[in-house]
């Protein structure tokens, strides 16, 4: 653990996340950790190479598999005249685990060597600062990431940049607002599966007819467009209509992001991703950016929904446990607890396999009390291998039922 | 919730899934009803019928598919992830031999062999005809044994994190090697066909989904620290070992087995030990001689022409002998399809008006293919159960769906049966029926009318350009409208002034146009392959997987295509190999040394599932439409047997995938290496 990190480097009235170290250090019986957390999604020709190295970094991973959503441009057929876009999916990898903080970017720079991520096309890379709770502080080989050498001129990392997920009902609908970030230009969409229960639990078995898979869409932008841009993506994906999804916001402290939106027929010598690329390295940053104009702001969702102060909290833990946690958070008086399969990487042998994340957005005002008994009916004290992370939500977009 | 909000819900999904059905068989029904009444110009015999047992088709497919999701795959995930956890690799893998034994006997595929096989004939292939019929419980019992050391084999391959690569290197040159090996030897060459076969149909249905969810689950479970995983493999090992199987079932009986005669030879009383050794009952043998020899035969079978005479005379009279044995076969179907000219002549029979459908045809069906359904979900679903409550001691999650989902699967089941059997089958029959008018050369034999007290002075005369004279009368036919008849001299009874009228056919094409003929039978089998693995539901739910394990970057839909037209090319190849009567050896090689070659450059898991999608191609749909086809047209070319078409459906599939995986991986990797030189540095 480092204690020498600051607290928040937010300027908020409130942080939950920070109201929930309060509360635990007073108890006293779950010590949190202050940590980053770094997600790699990386195309799963390349995920040898990065498990290779977070082996030997010794950190626990857990992978989950997505995929990535570009824009290929092709002539059309016959010779006609013109071309067609179409969407196309390639898999990849996401590779998610938490480092003492001040490591983080030593690390990110690591992985970027090993996967050559400044590639277009190939990944991101990107760290969250947020607090963890496990048995232990999270394991690092420092010795085995101090004898990577790297020989390579220093390569800008961006900050102020936002990570925004979108939870869909709909089956199908993660395609449709994909489509709509990369019109935008806003960054290459990701799309994780899930499971999410939050109405089906309260039906008899007529819950058959609702499906609980979820399709999540991740999407990392600079910070000063993620609110018009979750403006719109509401307004498209009609997520102020009940039960279509929700979306939130959390801050990302330091990444990479992988700008390759468009591939297949090129005209220009470069591309328009490698401009912005070259554009964001010059200037060491994304204001220069912003464009999303004023309109999209004074729509109507803006008046209609307004964004909640919210906390991500992420729970790692036994797929068998799922059903406890639901009911807990349901007593609590948070639903929508969405759950993905992941699997950890690790060294060590002993480690379950069958191990879900669940990822919840709740309300800043009882994180508190979820978080209290989330630790309560948690396994974090037997299992090396559980998490439960909170990591602060300023702009949540949840219509509840 | 207010009843009338559930309603709407429920209806809006069931709807959903109706609809998806109704576009997965939309094709293969369009497909044969055009080819029936445009390029064959037949109209569609009980439409209504068939329209009936093609919407039981849909329901059943989407009932089945639902429970599949709903119940029984779960099931198999749960046990798969428990059984890791809580017992050794031991008890894992004598719950897979248990459960593939048990899939076996459940799902028993070996009824559409036997189909297959009806036109054998016992001279020809005499080891062939003891595995089908006096062997055939044997035959069972090996395919059982073989996809149990499959699966169990699987298991121990997921316990362990074992590549399926070496799997494939070693089984499938070991199999080609034998079948190598079974070509040379003349009753071995004959089993090449069936052996292949039974890998192919021996994944069922409710086998093949329950087989996959439990790999993903004992795979996800045994994986230690490995990072992403699979849970395909097993179906491919379940139809290699069944292959290897019955060549090795065969190999053991050929040692006392007679090798192929003539039928004169085979019949003869001189080989009467022999032959009887081959069907191990003499009724059965006697029945042989009616319902698959020929004249010359049954004249060696019985030694003397008066015998011969004096039983032929007795079968005629004799409603009780002629059940025994023509067995299934009717009276009127042995005269009009087996028995010679001669035969015909010695019999006065006249055919009785075309047998109505029965009205209690629909409820028999039904109720054939509800104890089949029984069977192929009920011990599957209580195997699993068994194990995770008693063995396992684990609680069922979500009982209520569980069940709905068991139940799901069992009414799908015995619908989609009873609807192929209804709807599905018929039409392609029909059609079927008809393909071999594509390349016939000769008029096709229909019926045969004598007229009795026949007047020669009735008869008149014909010049062609060439000035051929030929001569003509003109009949009234049973409907009463008049058609002009040529007139054949040697028809013609003197003595009591009958003549007897053959009514005949003409070949679709004429006489001469043979390969257009052949080419639209090709034609015909690649569309029906292919639309008819559309609808198969194992095909469905393995797609269905793929998509969750890859979410979505591989699309249901788009395997399911891609499966499909392998199928399609399978089939068609298939088809050929009937056609010009080609060794089937030369159609497995070849394509399984490509095989070998694409998997060499596959990727692990893309590998495992693209040969798995080679064994669940054939299933409930696709069985019966091919052999009806298949059927039809041996039969019209004397062929002995339907074999190989459905190995050939399963090996061209694994094609397709692996090169369609090799197509997007090597897209992917233009993506992601974009060249050094073009990167823009800061």
């Amino acid at each position: 653990m480092d204690n020498s990190d600051q607290i928040s480097r937010k300027e908020k009235v409130f942080s939950p996340s920070r109201a929930v170290w309060r509360t635990q250090m007073e108890k006293g019986i779950y010590t949190p950790h202050r940590v980053s957390r770094i997600t790699c999604i990386v195309n799963q020709l390349l995920a040898e190479r990065i498990t290779d190295l977070l082996r030997r970094i010794e950190v626990l991973v857990y992978d989950e598999t997505g995929r990535i959503v570009r824009e290929r441009i092709k002539s059309r057929s016959f010779g006609l005249p013109g071309e067609i876009t179409k969407l196309e999916s390639s898999s990849v990898r996401v590779f998610r685990f938490t480092v003492p903080r001040k490591y983080s970017e030593p690390v990110i720079r690591a992985i970027i060597h090993v996967g050559e991520l400044h590639i277009p096309g190939r990944g991101s890379v990107f760290a969250q600062e947020l607090m963890e709770f496990s048995k232990e502080p999270p394991e690092f080989n420092v010795n085995a990431l101090n004898e990577l050498v790297f020989d390579d001129h220093e390569l800008p990392l961006l900050n102020k940049l936002s990570y925004v997920i979108c939870v869909l009902s709909d089956p199908g609908s993660g395609e449709q607002l994909s489509r709509i970030a990369l019109d935008l230009g806003i960054c290459v969409p990701m799309i994780t599966f899930g499971t999410g229960n939050d109405i089906r639990d309260q039906l008899g078995l007529i819950r058959i007819t609702i499906p609980a898979e979820k399709e999540i869409v991740h999407l990392v932008m600079p910070e000063q467009d993620s609110e018009s841009v979750i403006k719109l993506l509401v307004e498209q994906g009609r997520l102020d209509k009940p039960g279509k999804g929700y979306i939130y916001q959390t801050p990302v402290s330091l990444g990479l992001i992988d700008t390759r939106m468009k591939i297949g027929k090129q005209k220009s010598a470069a591309t328009m991703e490698q401009i912005i690329a070259a554009i964001d390295q010059l200037k060491e940053g994304t204001t220069w950016r912003k464009r999303l104009d004023a309109d999209i702001e004074n729509s109507k969702i803006g008046k209609s929904m307004m964004p909640q102060d919210n906390c991500e909290i992420s729970i790692v833990s036994d797929e068998d446990r799922i059903d406890l946690l639901r009911e807990t958070c349901l007593e609590v008086g948070a639903a929508g607890a969405t759950t993905s399969k992941v699997v950890p990487i690790t060294s060590s042998e002993k480690v379950l396999s069958t191990m879900i994340r669940s990822a919840i957005s709740v309300p800043a005002k009882i994180t508190d009390e979820v978080v209290n008994r989330l630790l309560e009916i948690s396994t974090i004290q037997e299992n090396n291998t559980d998490r439960i992370q909170i990591l602060d939500s300023p702009a949540a977009y949840v219509r509840s039922l | 919730m207010p009843l009338g909000e559930s309603i709407s819900m429920l209806a809006k999904y069931a709807w959903l899934r109706i609809k998806e059905q109704i576009r997965a068989v939309a094709f293969i029904i369009f497909y044969l009803i055009v080819f029936q009444t445009l390029i064959l110009s037949v109209p569609l015999a009980n439409a209504l019928g068939t329209a009936a047992g093609i919407a039981l088709v849909v329901f059943g497919l989407a009932f089945f598919l639902e429970g599949l999701i709903l119940g029984l795959m779960p099931l198999g995930e749960r046990v798969g992830i428990k059984m890791p956890q809580r017992v050794g690799i031991g008890i894992i893998a004598i719950f897979g031999l248990i459960l593939g034994f048990g899939a076996t006997l459940a799902e028993p595929a070996i009824s559409a062999l036997r189909t297959a096989g009806s036109t054998i004939t016992a001279w020809d292939a005499p080891l062939l005809y003891m595995l089908l019929e006096p062997y055939s419980n044997w035959l069972i019992m090996s395919v059982g044994i073989g996809v149990g050391i499959a699966v169990a084999l699987g298991m121990f391959r997921f316990y362990y994190n074992l590549s399926i690569k070496p799997f494939i290197y070693v089984i499938i040159p070991v199999l080609i090697i034998l079948s190598i090996y079974a070509y040379y030897n003349d009753n071995l060459s004959k089993i090449i066909g069936l052996a292949w076969d039974c890998g192919a149909v021996t994944t069922g249905a409710v086998t093949v989904p329950l087989v996959l969810a439990l790999g993903i689950g004992v795979s996800r479970s045994s994986n230690k620290g490995q990072g992403s995983s699979g849970g395909f493999g097993i179906i491919l090992l379940a139809s290699a070992f069944p292959i290897l199987a019955v060549l090795s079932l065969g190999m053991f009986l050929d040692i006392t087995a007679p090798g192929p005669t003539t039928e004169k030879e085979f019949f003869s009383l001189e080989n009467r030990q022999n032959a009887e050794l081959v069907f191990q009952d003499a009724e059965k043998l006697q029945g042989h001689v009616f319902t698959h020899a020929g004249e010359e035969g049954r004249r060696a079978f019985f030694g003397s022409d008066k015998a011969y005479e004096e039983s032929l005379k007795s079968l005629q009279g004799n409603v009780e002998m002629q059940k025994s044995i023509l067995g299934a076969m009717s009276f009127a179907g042995w005269v009009t399809n087996r028995a010679s000219d001669y035969e015909r002549g010695m019999i006065t029979f006249t055919k009785e008006g075309t047998e109505t459908i029965a009205a209690s045809l629909f409820r028999d069906v039904i109720q054939e293919e509800s104890v089949g359904g029984i069977r192929a979900v009920v011990p599957l679903s209580l195997l699993l159960l068994i194990v995770l409550v008693l063995l396992l001691r684990e609680k069922i999650r979500h009982k209520d769906e569980v069940a709905l989902g068991i139940l799901f699967s069992l009414v799908g089941m015995i619908l989609l049966t009873s609807g192929i059997r209804l709807g599905l089958a018929s039409l392609g029959a029909e059609v079927g029926g008809e393909l071999p008018r594509a390349f016939a050369k000769e008029d096709k034999f229909i019926d045969r009318v004598v007229i009795s007290n026949f007047d020669t002075t009735l008869i008149f005369k014909g010049i062609s350009q060439e000035g051929q004279v030929s001569e003509y009368f003109n009949m009234i036919d049973a409907q009463g409208s008049l058609t002009r008849v040529e007139y054949h001299e040697s028809r013609y009874n003197r003595a009591d002034g009958q003549y007897e009228h053959i009514i005949t056919q003409a070949p679709l094409f004429g006489k001469k146009l043979t390969v257009l003929g052949i080419i639209l039978v090709l034609v015909f089998a690649f569309g029906m392959g292919f639309g008819a693995t559309l609808a198969e539901p194992a095909l469905n739910a393995l797609g269905l997987t793929v998509e969750n394990l890859t979410v979505g970057a591989i699309k249901q839909r788009q395997i399911v295509q891609i499966v499909s037209f392998g199928v399609g090319i399978g089939i068609t190849l298939g088809f050929a190999r009937i056609l010009f009567e080609l060794p089937l050896i030369w159609l497995i090689v070849p394509p399984y040394i490509l095989l070998i070659i694409l998997t060499i450059f596959s990727e692990e898991e893309y590998a495992a599932m693209a040969w798995d999608s080679g064994g669940v191609t054939t299933g409930p749909v696709t069985v019966p439409l091919v052999l009806a086809m298949g059927l039809s047209i041996g039969g019209a070319l004397q062929i002995s047997d339907g074999f190989g078409i459905l190995a050939l459906a399963s090996a061209f599939p694994i094609i397709t995938v692996l090169t369609f995986g090799l197509y997007t991986r090597s897209k992917q990797r233009k993506t992601i290496e974009t060249k050094q030189s073009e990167i823009t540095d800061g």
